[in-house]
């Protein structure tokens, strides 16, 4: 059956664009890590970035960031505590797609404001933290970067067994629905793309709108229960 | 968008000068931009607000001329915001500048953009949202002083916008925070006050568990109708 066929390679492009965009980060945490390895790292002080570490960094980031046709914005969040000599800090080397050009955002220069939006309380920052694993979190409203609707995908990098930061890949969920759209509308039934939590994030019918639970609904019970961020459902 | 994007977010109307003092003199009044931090260079704050460089140097020589910013020379040089006299904040706060019309208004504005976010919310929350919502109202509950109350007050607000779903939703109440924190901060001041917002937020949890649009939706436009009710009898109080 040619449906079958469909849905298996929108499956399988759903697992492609996780496994992508789980492996840059992957990476680039690496690369972070490695860095920052001449530092010593002072348990839970977190790191500020010296202006050579920063201008490597910023090289890797734009880098991945040109490689990858449907990612946003790519960059390297941290957290100082506040100390005798300086107040707390927000670091947040970051870099997006503007049509054709990749942009830095000055985030890290109103400190005041990140103060009070703070990072830290976003589970893309919280879980990496606690768990030291990678963490996706979405679909979910950024207010603090992209102001968009997305899908954040983090890695937690590590120097010296510290945890100093997360490498965080942002996937715009309209990005995505271009991505996604074309294998849905071949599909003849109603497929709904999911996360985790039964979250619509797109669909080939109308009735499942973005960021709708599937809980309410009368098939909320045939949902496989799966810890995929992406999942694909056909009704 | 952050509070700073939206304090220099670009000028719309014609009138120029005195709009770009207007905006920073609020902020710098209400604390938004706080004593000592550095504004962006008049380059930059051309850009942003969408205005010529002639005018953000005028908008600065007046701000400076009230004692609101100092300009420092040199590498580190910039323009800085001055230490502001209690006195001198209280005289010139929103809540005393602003009409009352301005103050209703701004509250039907705020219960539109935040009900209907609740409306949504309420069938779009997971459980793992909803205990991120009590961690927040706790937060609330336990701020001891008037800016910190009203810090957490507009976590709460800005994180109960977003589990709307909507973009564009969270960042309007983003934008009416940069008016609505200054203006609670002050009543804030009053810990009975705060008690019965805390409790009003706190029977907001249940409607959402339970799923509730309608009522939660309602309950939260009681909620800002309560808080702007509080800013007029204030203004009555001290006029």
């Amino acid at each position: 059956m040619k449906t079958e066929l469909y849905i298996e390679q929108l499956q399988m492009l759903l697992e492609q664009v996780i496994s992508e965009t789980t492996s840059t980060a992957q990476q680039l945490a690496q690369q972070t890590s490695h860095i920052l390895s001449r530092r010593i790292i002072d348990p839970g002080r977190g790191i500020k970035l010296s202006t050579e570490e920063r201008q490597a960094l910023q090289y890797e980031i734009k880098a991945a960031l040109g490689k990858s046709t449907y990612t946003h914005g790519i960059g390297f969040a941290g957290y100082t505590p506040e100390n005798q000599e300086e107040k707390d800090y927000w670091t947040l080397e970051w870099w997006f797609k503007k049509g054709d050009e990749l942009q830095q955002a000055k985030l890290e220069n109103y400190q005041n404001a990140q103060r009070f939006l703070d990072f830290r309380s976003f589970d893309w920052f919280q879980q990496p933290a606690c768990s030291k694993q990678p963490y996706i979190q979405g679909p979910y409203v950024d207010y603090i970067c992209n102001g968009a609707y997305t899908i954040t995908t983090a890695y937690p990098v590590m120097v010296q067994s510290q945890f100093v930061g997360v490498i965080a890949i942002d996937l715009l969920v309209s990005s995505l629905e271009k991505v996604f759209l074309p294998g849905l509308r071949k599909i003849k039934q109603a497929a709904v793309i999911i996360n985790d939590t039964a979250r619509v994030i797109t669909s080939n019918t109308k009735g499942f709108r973005t960021g709708t639970l599937l809980r309410h609904t009368p098939m909320a019970s045939t949902i496989v229960r799966s810890s995929q961020p992406l999942q694909l459902l056909v009704l | 968008m952050t509070a700073h994007t939206i304090i220099f977010a670009p000028i719309e109307q014609a009138t120029r000068s005195e709009q770009v003092v207007g905006r920073l003199e609020n902020a710098i009044i209400s604390g938004l931009l706080k004593s000592n931090e550095q504004l962006p260079n008049e380059a930059d704050l051309a850009r942003l607000m969408g205005v010529s460089p002639i005018t953000v140097r005028e908008a600065l020589n007046t701000l400076r001329v009230k004692g609101l910013i100092d300009t420092r020379r040199g590498r580190n040089g910039g323009s800085f915001i001055c230490e502001i006299s209690p006195d001198l904040l209280l005289e010139q706060h929103p809540l005393r500048q602003a009409s009352s019309d301005y103050l209703a208004d701004l509250g039907e504005y705020h219960s539109a953009i935040l009900g209907h976010s609740v409306y949504l919310a309420a069938q779009r929350t997971t459980t793992q949202d909803l205990s991120k919502m009590r961690e927040l109202i706790n937060l609330f509950a336990q701020a001891t002083q008037p800016d910190t109350r009203a810090q957490t007050d507009m976590r709460c607000l800005l994180t109960l916008a977003s589990f709307a779903q909507s973009s564009r939703l969270a960042n309007q109440e983003l934008s009416i925070q940069a008016e609505w924190a200054p203006l609670v901060a002050i009543l804030y001041q009053d810990t009975d006050f705060h008690t019965d917002v805390v409790e009003q937020y706190q029977q907001l949890l249940p409607l959402l568990d339970q799923a509730d649009e309608t009522q939660a939706a309602l309950h939260t436009k009681k909620i800002i109708s309560m808080l702007t009710d509080q800013m007029l009898e204030y203004k009555l109080s001290i006029a």
